[in-house]
């Protein structure tokens, strides 16, 4: 004889175990005091008053009518206070068993008892069991694991689920189908380019038709004028800028000359170009590529509109062969859609690419990918307890994606360019999280301490808690702060505000750095750019300045004009000075003894010598100053600092809009000055700068310029490397080496004595050696171990309940929670290294007190729990990438919480109208969608399970979601809104109806809208 | 022009419930209708909560203290010239001692009027540094972290839902904040128009159905909601039950008056800050000219100020300035019986840090408007002048870390229960449980400031 097919089984166990069921319909707890009609634990005369409340004034009927039937009739009737008030008051008659303590009815009848809350003690029952493990240790029941349960046993399913290596995920299809729809696979490579962006290329305007040899290497453009990428007007994404081709013409022509060595030395070749909207690429005369070009005569507009922002890439790996030893030549007509199109942009880039050997790269498009990977995960993994734990200390060592998504985006390279567009910069945060997330689903449940270490040096968290901002002498406090209240020890337990102060000099010199992938996790690893700088103007003598009393060169009506900064002003009655120039905070060569409470403004000037501008690699100003400055170049403004953001252009020498700026704020800001190469003239350049002060008042001025030709050397890893890792590094200069007492006094004191600067390794491990202590404390086991309680078994246990009730007032229940409680920690110190999570979760599923009826459906879900749970129960087909959404207005918009406490796991935080709403709506939504990668297949569904009617359907959901546990009441509530339209008149519910369908959607709905769906 | 309230009340039950077919719970509209209009002479307050510890000392800058410095606060000092400046209106609050930040400008009609009090150095003690923790005690009216019940949550319990006021309270906030938290189950929504059930109006009245014994037994979901709670009694199930009522509740009040911060015309010269922020101030005004609501609670966030504090800081400023003003225009008509406090979590070290932000630390700033605030001409800054802070006090605690508190927020609260609601010493005590506990340990702290008259 065969195995009966699956669904057919599983309503068969099912109905084996409710047959069981039906004999007593008080379900679950089925406990009661007899005569406690108003279930209150005792049987006094309000019990009477209660029961003739309802049986005359039409009160509510009591939650257990087995206890209102005073005298076990079998019936609640007038009979029932009467017994009751004479047991009360004269003592004739007793109550019948149970009497007044809790107990089961030895009588069969047809009264139930749905609640009798004081009795609930003592373990649930084999079915309810099946509804809570799959609630608790996975994201809700589906078919499929509850007849799995039914096939193994409660207790090999928790083991099974304790070691998830044994469950096999290679055949889960939708689980594997779904995550790998969200990833996208790249094999890594190195680029060495061979033209880089910001290069100075020839360009020529396409007013008239080149020669047609314009794309040769033969050809001379020296009468075509010099510029640096990107080139193009509009959209303020150039550097420099045609700002007469709007309206004048629609082509530019570019040609850039570079050297190859040995063209067959190229792996492969790729022309990464960043453009709006067409362009044609010749190498060496010969097309390479074409994109939205048609004609390409020179007033002939482009084919179609592309807007710039993401760079593409053209393979041009077959075109090798066109490039000869020593010099070539790449040549680009760019186009654009019309005359008076707003913008247009080229910025081509030459690669020469190796791919690497190895394993492909995995990664997220970006944080959407990530968000619903957790849910696809949660909904469809079979290692259900690995997830749930996994999403648990995700939310534990929480961290801002939008945080590190903004650092990202504030980063430049070395060259002071954007080291990324804002969408590389999401990609990239996003993929931390994901590496992080990962790393705590995959050891969810391993060593506590392994997870604190990773958390730590994870460049989300060192990003997110400003642990990078943590440098000697200018502590940041916020990570510290967090990983003792937050991660370990937990508020104010066992720690005081000096030791918050004294554990963040351990910090100090944590960073993060790019790093090639094999470097990542190395603190030390050599991750610094390599560059050449030929300094060309250095600190120190050379500069004429003149204290701004007036302005310099005043215009008509003394309005300011920059004849100062001009090439050609003689500044031959100006002082002679040596950078730094200004006065008091002792940075200054050239002190102005005499400025405070005189004037505002100094203005600078310096002669540079460049005897070819077009050889320059990059031109870079760095710059320290105080507190505001404008930089000209030959008389145009080249850069000028944030603080002078809303000053005048150019600004008077009494301007008094500037915002203060501090010489040690931050590093010397730096400038790209590639743009303005075009501006510079073969010998003799004018650097001019214009220095202010915030007020008169103000105790200082500062004004530290150098500026440098830079040579980026090859094998660096920038910070918009999109093959670099972003790693943990330790900064030796900037951690504080001083000694440091932590818990000072405590028998869990940690002495860190003074070590020699800038040992590295002696540096880091003074963090290391903490997060080793915080990771072993019983402190932390404490902590942790109710975390997992609270987030396991009930809320209820705070440990302020713990350490302020004494043990013997306890509830039993409670006691049971605290028992637990001194399991865990027991536990914890048992395992080598302490605090292994496999062997506390052991413990806490296999306790009294998880499968104590106190414990059962006790826990409000959190929207993660909810939505994971009802796309579970319906087994719908999810890509989850809609989630968001709903996440967002239930108030839970997991990997972007401001906060770094987590989301709280207590029931209260959830049960909120708005959020309601939106549980509701996710039901509704899921059940009336036809979106293939969000719908509930409802027919197969309706088939698989064998259900047709009203009453099938209700049954199959009462049984599967509810242990069984709706009443006739809840029932009958249900057969009316399934057999009514809407306006609740009959109308036949019958699958050959056209409107079946959707009433069975709008029925289910319903059904997962109840109070209970709620809790888990 | 202005819209009568009984003009826009005809209209909103006209035209939006009946005409549009969204009469989800005729008939009992009208009656319901009439149940949730403003009720005449009951007082109204609105809380505005700073979530992440606002720095105190740059909004309301205490001149006076030589500490207050360059050297202290190297990138975030405000000079005296720049809140003298009169094209930023001046923000000198003329006690030769305290300013406001001149991006605050905006409140000083308010202030010159003698409608808004500044209260500073507001704190207990025994100060938590944790955003959580502060805030779960500032909400919850005691040092209690776990108590999940908020102090305004036990008030409405305690006074307004006990006067039969059916829509006493309400968080306009996509989560419920702690304040408001508690037994009594008080709705929250961020944006009213979107605050409804998918369907048509016949279907989501379907879906809803009705309450138990509302004209027959409960059906649909307002029929679970309301009839036996047929499953055990665990910590969460009864607000659970009641909260789902409460959302049928409120959509429906929110339809029938057509609250939509995105078609409200406010009164002439009310000037709403933008963003969400500003659609949560106008979703409350529109409540309070419009329902029986009193107490309302709104969140901006953004107050942690770490690192690059000055131009962050200086927007959050001008849109608490911007709501004040607005507020005091837009309510005119209920601003005798209107008080708008904001309220955060602590203050911000008195020292700017190593990246260009402040740290977490004490005693915090709370502003109050209303009819009711104490119009004394010498005195509407409270706890910041030559009387009361002395010279250097903005290093007063801690190792001269932080600025110490001199008045107890529960005592703040407590003249708000008593002098602007008309509650007595024992609703106090219940609301704030521990007001005396905490009375007894810091008699000094609890001293009455009389910012209300």
């Amino acid at each position: 004889m065969g195995k009966p097919r699956r669904t057919q089984r599983v309503v068969i166990l099912l109905g084996a175990l409710l047959v069981t069921l039906a004999l007593t319909p008080a379900r679950g707890a089925n406990t009661f005091i007899r005569g406690d009609s108003n279930v209150s634990g005792v049987v006094d005369s309000s019990d009477a008053v209660h029961t003739l409340s309802h049986l005359f004034l039409g009160g509510l009927p009591s939650s257990c009518r087995d206890a209102a039937d005073s005298n076990d009739d079998g019936s609640v009737d007038i009979g029932d206070p009467v017994h009751t008030l004479i047991y009360l008051f004269r003592g004739t008659l007793q109550i019948p068993p149970p009497g007044i303590v809790c107990g089961r009815d030895p009588t069969a009848d047809a009264l139930g008892c749905i609640s009798f809350s004081e009795c609930e003690q003592g373990p649930i029952d084999d079915l309810a069991k099946i509804g809570h493990v799959l609630s608790r240790l996975a994201y809700g029941p589906t078919m499929t694991d509850v007849e799995h349960i039914l096939d193994v046993g409660v207790d090999t399913y928790i083991e099974e689920q304790l070691n998830p290596q044994v469950i096999d995920e290679t055949d889960n299809d939708e689980l594997n189908s779904r995550m790998s729809a969200l990833i996208t696979e790249r094999q890594p490579s190195t680029d060495t380019r061979i033209i880089s962006p910001n290069e100075i290329w020839r360009f020529r305007k396409g007013t008239t038709a080149p020669p047609t040899s314009w794309n040769t290497q033969g050809f001379d453009d020296s009468s075509w004028t010099p510029g640096a990428t990107s080139i193009g007007y509009g959209d303020d994404d150039d550097v420099t800028v045609l700002d007469d081709m709007r309206n004048n013409y629609v082509t530019v022509y570019l040609r850039k000359e570079f050297e190859v060595a040995d063209p067959a030395a190229i792996d492969r070749l790729f022309l990464s170009v960043d453009y709006d909207d067409g362009f044609v690429a010749y190498l060496n005369g010969t097309q390479g590529v074409r994109e939205n070009v048609g004609s390409t005569a020179y007033n002939a507009t482009a084919s179609g509109g592309h807007e710039a922002g993401t760079p593409v890439d053209f393979d041009l790996t077959s075109r090798i062969g066109l490039l000869d030893p020593g010099t070539n030549v790449l040549a680009i007509q760019a186009h654009n859609t019309s005359l008076g199109s707003s913008d247009l942009t080229i910025r081509p880039v030459l690669i020469d690419r190796t791919i690497l050997p190895g394993p492909p790269i995995r990664e997220y498009a970006g944080i959407e990918e990530v968000k619903a990977s957790q849910h696809v995960r949660g909904i469809y993994s079979r290692r259900q307890l690995q997830v749930v734990l996994g999403d648990f200390w995700e939310n534990h060592f929480t961290t801002d994606f939008d945080k590190v998504a903004e650092h990202f985006n504030e980063l430049t390279n070395s060259d002071a360019n954007d080291a990324m567009s804002g969408e590389q910069a999401r990609r990239e945060a996003a993929n931390l999280e994901a590496r992080e997330y990962e790393f705590f689903l995959e050891n969810a449940l391993g060593n506590f301490g392994d997870l604190l270490r990773y958390s730590a040096t994870s460049a989300t968290m060192l990003i997110y808690l400003d642990n990078i901002l943590n440098f000697k002498g200018n502590a940041n406090e916020n990570y510290t702060r967090e990983i003792l209240e937050l991660h370990s020890y937990g508020v104010d337990n066992g720690y005081v505000q000096k030791d918050i102060e004294e554990a963040a000099g351990t910090f100090t010199g944590w960073g993060v750095c790019k790093v090639l992938p094999e470097d990542l996790g190395d603190a030390h690893s050599d991750c610094g750019v390599k560059f050449e700088d030929d300094v060309l103007v250095d600190l120190g003598a050379g500069w004429k300045y003149l204290k701004g009393n007036a302005e310099p060169t005043p215009g008509p009506l003394g309005v300011p004009t920059l004849d100062w900064a001009a090439i050609d002003f003689v500044d031959s009655a100006w002082l002679n000075g040596s950078t730094g120039i200004g006065y008091g905070d002792g940075d200054d060569a050239t002190v102005l003894g005499d400025m405070r409470n005189n004037y505002l403004s100094v203005y600078l000037r310096r002669e540079i010598q460049i005897p070819d501008p077009l050889a320059l690699k990059n031109l870079i100003m760095e710059i320290a100053y105080d507190d505001g400055f404008v930089a000209y170049l030959n008389g145009i403004e080249v850069a000028r600092s944030e603080s002078l953001e809303d000053a005048g252009s150019p600004p008077p020498f009494d301007e008094d809009n500037v915002d203060g700026h501090e010489v040690d704020d931050e590093p010397p800001e730096v400038f790209n000055l590639n743009g303005f190469i075009g501006i510079l003239k073969p010998g003799k350049n004018v650097l001019a700068i214009h220095m202010l002060n915030t007020n008169l008042t103000s105790s200082d001025l500062s004004c530290l310029p150098i500026v440098v030709d830079r040579e980026i050397l090859p094998g660096s890893i920038e910070n918009g490397d999109p093959n670099g890792a972003w790693s943990v590094h330790f900064y030796p200069d900037r951690h504080d080496y001083g000694s440091k007492t932590i818990f000072a006094g405590k028998s869990y004191q940690l002495g860190i004595p003074t070590k020699p600067e800038g040992n590295p390794d002696a540096g880091y491990a003074d963090a290391n050696d903490l997060i080793d202590l915080l990771a072993e404390s019983d402190l932390t086991a404490e902590f942790i171990c109710m975390k997992l309680i609270r987030k396991f078994v009930s809320d209820e246990p705070f440990s302020a309940t713990f350490h302020q009730i004494p043990f013997d007032e306890l509830t039993p229940y409670q006691k049971s929670l605290a028992e637990l409680l001194a399991d865990c920690k027991a536990t914890w110190r048992s395992t080598t290294p302490k605090g292994n999570i496999e062997a506390i979760m052991r413990n806490i599923l296999t306790s009294n007190a998880f499968f104590d009826s106190g414990s059962y459906r006790s826990k409000v879900k959190d929207p993660l729990e909810f939505i994971n749970s009802t796309v579970r129960a319906l087994d719908a087909s999810v890509d989850a990438l809609n989630f968001e959404g709903y996440m967002e207005d239930m108030g839970m918009h997991v990997f972007d919480r401001d906060e770094p406490d987590g989301w709280p796991e207590t029931g209260v935080d959830w049960i909120t109208t708005s959020g309601m709403l939106t549980r509701i709506k996710f039901v509704q939504d899921l059940n009336a969608s036809t979106d293939p990668d969000f719908m509930w297949r409802t027919r197969s569904f309706l088939a698989e399970n064998q259900m047709e009617t009203a009453g099938e359907i209700i049954d199959f959901f009462n049984n599967l979601l509810y242990q069984g546990s709706l009443d006739a009441e809840a029932r009958a509530r249900l057969v009316e809104f399934y057999e009514t339209n809407d306006s609740y008149n009959p109308l036949p519910f019958l699958p050959t109806r056209g409107d079946y369908e959707s009433r069975v959607d709008s029925g289910v709905s319903l059904m997962l809208s109840l109070p209970q769906w709620n809790f888990q | 022009m202005r819209v009568n309230r009984r003009d826009f009340l005809t209209t909103a039950s006209g035209a939006t419930a009946l005409g549009l077919g969204l009469n989800l719970f005729s008939p009992d509209i009208f009656k319901r209708r009439l149940l949730a209009e403003p009720i005449l002479g009951a007082k109204k307050l609105l809380f505005i909560f700073q979530r992440g510890g606002m720095d105190g000392i740059n909004a309301c800058i205490p001149r006076g203290d030589s500490e207050y410095n360059t050297t202290n606060r190297p990138t975030l000092f405000v000079s005296n010239n720049a809140v003298q400046n009169a094209n930023y209106g001046g923000t000198d609050l003329g006690n030769g001692f305290a300013q406001l930040h001149p991006r605050m400008a905006k409140m000083m009609d308010l202030y010159n009027n003698g409608e808004l009090a500044v209260l500073h150095r507001i704190g207990y003690r025994g100060q938590s540094r944790s955003h959580f923790d502060s805030q779960q005690y500032w909400e919850n009216g005691t040092r209690d972290r776990n108590l999940e019940v908020g102090m305004f949550n036990r008030f409405v319990q305690e006074t307004i839902a006990k006067q039969g006021n059916t829509f006493p309270a309400a968080a306009i906030s996509g989560g419920l904040m702690v304040a408001l938290r508690g037994p009594e189950p008080i709705p929250n929504f961020s944006s009213a128009p979107k605050f409804r059930l998918r369907g048509t109006a016949a279907q989501s009245q379907k879906f809803l159905g009705r309450k138990d014994g509302d004209g027959g037994p409960g059906r649909g979901l307002l029929g679970f909601y309301t009839g036996t709670r047929s499953f055990p009694s665990k910590p969460y199930r009864d607000i659970l039950y009641r909260t789902g009522v409460v959302l049928a509740d409120t959509m429906q009040t929110l339809q029938a008056n057509g609250i939509d911060p995105d078609s409200y015309v406010p009164e002439p010269g009310a000037d709403y800050p933008g963003g969400s922020f500003g659609d949560k101030l106008k979703q409350a005004a529109q409540l309070f000219k419009t329902t029986s609501v009193q107490i309302l609670g709104i969140n901006i966030g953004g107050w942690d100020t770490h690192t690059k504090q000055d131009k962050a800081h200086n927007r959050l400023l001008y849109d608490i300035g911007s709501a004040f003003s607005a507020l005091r225009v837009d309510l005119q008509d209920q601003w005798d019986d209107m008080l708008v406090i904001t309220m955060t979590e602590f203050g911000r070290t008195s020292k700017e840090n190593g990246s260009l932000g402040t740290d977490h630390a004490e005693a915090a700033v709370v502003f109050a408007a209303g009819g009711g605030v104490n119009p004394n001409q010498n005195k509407r800054v409270y706890n910041c002048d030559s009387s009361t802070w002395a010279n250097g006090d903005i290093f007063s605690t801690n190792n001269g870390r932080y600025l110490a508190h001199r008045t107890d927020f529960r005592a703040v609260m407590a003249e708000i229960f008593s002098k602007h609601f008309g509650d007595s010493q024992s609703v106090i005590d219940t609301v704030i449980p521990t007001y005396q506990s905490a009375k007894g340990e810091d008699a000094a702290g609890f001293v009455p400031l009389n910012f209300l008259s």
